[in-house]
């Protein structure tokens, strides 16, 4: 089996290919990007992503901060104190003709 | 010129010394390419990659091993990712996955029968376990002696003449059977 896998092996290769190898070699340091670029790249795009996704968290979330408010607003008005705040304003401003 | 120099000289862009770097071990790294992927072509793109990887990171070279052994440990990692990349490719767009074994018909110098028969034996290797499957081809396609074939794949001495036992009697196990 062994002597049959050694005639399999390849005795020649493509002329050309140190010539491509070179090429390809050229291509790249042409057009080569600085890595720390790619760097800042790929961490602004995490930032980005991560930013997305807590915007999308945030409004889906519920939104305990507003309610604590407006727990407060109503207890405000229920206990008159609106109307004691609007006492101190003069009525012309408060109803202008 | 020694490894540490020879690497110097290309991480230099000293042309000359890579192009005679690449004569001195292209066609060990096609037959190893080729060993594992079993299609000239693909294997000729893989070595395109790894002198590329070579000349890129030549300047990395530390001297810990044989300028020849860490050109090995590269074909094989780049080889084992683009058979790792084939296959979920296959897999995703259907594709038999014995389509690849079949030997190039340009190789008139064997003859039908011996063409059949190693279209059989790649299929037999492809199915070997990994540390198998890339020791015997390192063995057979390379022609590496035991010990460099170690310190390719980072084992031992009587690990790897385990795994070359253990790979021919696998195959030849499985080509009695068929």
């Amino acid at each position: 089996m062994i002597d049959l896998l050694k005639k399999d092996i390849v005795g020649e290769v493509n002329p050309y290919l140190f010539q491509k190898i070179q090429t390809k070699i050229n291509d790249r340091q042409r057009g080569n990007i600085p890595a720390w670029s790619v760097v800042t790249l790929k961490y602004g795009l995490a930032a980005l992503a991560l930013l997305m996704v807590f915007n999308v968290y945030s409004i889906f979330s519920p939104k305990e901060d507003s309610q604590k408010q407006d727990i407060a607003y109503n207890k405000f008005v229920e206990d008159n104190y609106f109307d004691v705040l609007a006492g101190t304003f003069n009525s012309e401003v408060l109803f202008p003709e | 010129m020694d490894d540490i120099q020879i690497a110097q000289e290309i991480a230099n862009g000293n042309q000359i010394v890579f192009e005679k770097f690449f004569e001195e071990y292209k066609l060990k790294v096609v037959n190893l390419c080729y060993g594992m992927v079993h299609n000239k072509d693909e294997a000729e793109d893989l070595v395109q990659d790894v002198f590329i990887e070579i000349f890129s990171s030549a300047k990395n070279f530390q001297g810990k091993s044989k300028l020849s052994t860490w050109l090995y440990r590269i074909a094989v990692n780049k080889t084992i990712n683009h058979l790792r990349k084939n296959k979920i490719k296959k897999f995703f767009l259907n594709i038999d996955d014995n389509e690849n074994c079949l030997i190039n018909e340009e190789r008139i110098d064997l003859t039908i029968e011996e063409r059949e028969k190693i279209t059989h034996l790649h299929k037999v290797i492809d199915n070997l376990p990994s540390k198998q499957k890339t020791a015997i081809i390192l063995f057979v396609y390379d022609e590496l002696p035991q010990k460099d074939i170690a310190e390719v794949m980072g084992c031992s001495v009587s690990a790897i003449e385990v795994l070359i036992f253990r790979a021919k009697q696998s195959i030849k196990k499985r080509m009695v059977n068929n």
